[in-house]
């Protein structure tokens, strides 16, 4: 169950924090549902060594948002083997599909999650 | 400018794979074959995704041999790592999914050239190919999982001109 902090964060602290740090992107689930415009704070760590493919350099950006059913995404919901996220590599570039490719936690109303 | 002996051998590796669809016979169609840029930005794992990445080219000298100009031989590796990535809740086996990629692979890589007698020879360009390891492949947080199949391509050039295939 929640903390009562965490409740109070999800309601003003997450949104505020989106509001300021957030950018639009497309969030496309793999086997149920429509794909929807939510907004996402976007940590771009740029390169990361696959390594289990031969070390080739794949691209790492950590994803947080809100986590709802509409307005974000459902941290439950997430399917890291098919869903996957429209999203600019460098920011005001254009988004490119990305796959989400692990859940990396929830807390306090944020849902934060890798996309390569 | 025409490419090099080895990039050709790359690119009919590719095209090869790249018939790997439902269409032509398969099980199901590769999401994209995939030779790695530098900051990796022309791919993102996907199921049934295909990455081609060359490694060490090796001087075979048994191989090389005399004349004007010399011939060169080398033994190049080409990984050809095939990714499986399905949904969170399905329950198979990976390795089923794996087997079943690197089957494709390793037919099309036959059967997608003009000659499929002559696969071997990468339309002109090679001596011999050699299947190496196939190596399963899974980070332990289950990110990605899937199977890396290695070809061995011995092939020969002119010493003085890369762009010059040598009997």
């Amino acid at each position: 169950m929640a903390t009562r902090f965490a409740q109070q964060f999800q309601r003003t602290g997450a949104r505020y924090l989106l509001r300021q740090f957030g950018e639009p992107v497309t969030y496309y689930p793999g086997l149920v549902g429509a794909s929807r415009t939510i907004t996402a704070i976007v940590e771009r760590n740029n390169a990361t060594i696959i390594s289990e493919i031969g070390d080739v350099v794949g691209q790492a950006l950590i994803i947080r948002v809100l986590n709802d059913a509409t307005e974000g995404i459902r941290s439950t919901a997430i399917d890291c083997g098919v869903d996957k996220l429209s999203v600019p590599l460098s920011a005001d570039d254009e988004p490119s599909l990305r796959s989400i490719v692990k859940f990396l936690g929830d807390s306090n109303g944020l849902v934060r999650f890798l996309v390569q | 400018m025409a490419d090099t002996v080895i990039e050709r051998i790359a690119l009919e590796l590719v095209t090869r794979l790249q018939k790997i669809t439902i269409e032509n016979g398969y099980p199901f169609t590769v999401t994209d074959v995939v030779r790695p840029d530098r900051l990796g930005t022309s791919f993102t794992p996907d199921n049934y995704l295909i990455l081609v990445t060359q490694k060490d080219s090796s001087y075979n000298s048994e191989l090389s041999h005399e004349g004007n100009p010399p011939a060169i031989a080398f033994d190049t590796t080409f990984e050809i790592a095939c990714m499986v990535r399905e949904s969170d809740k399905d329950e198979n086996a990976i390795a089923t999914t794996t087997n079943s990629i690197i089957a494709s692979a390793m037919k099309a890589i036959v059967n997608g050239a003009s000659d499929p007698g002559a696969w071997y020879q990468m339309a002109g360009n090679s001596i011999i190919c050699n299947w190496g390891d196939i190596s399963p492949f899974s980070q332990s947080e289950g990110n990605h999982a899937g199977g890396t199949l290695n070809l061995i391509v011995t092939h020969r050039q002119s010493e003085n001109d890369p762009y010059q295939v040598r009997t």
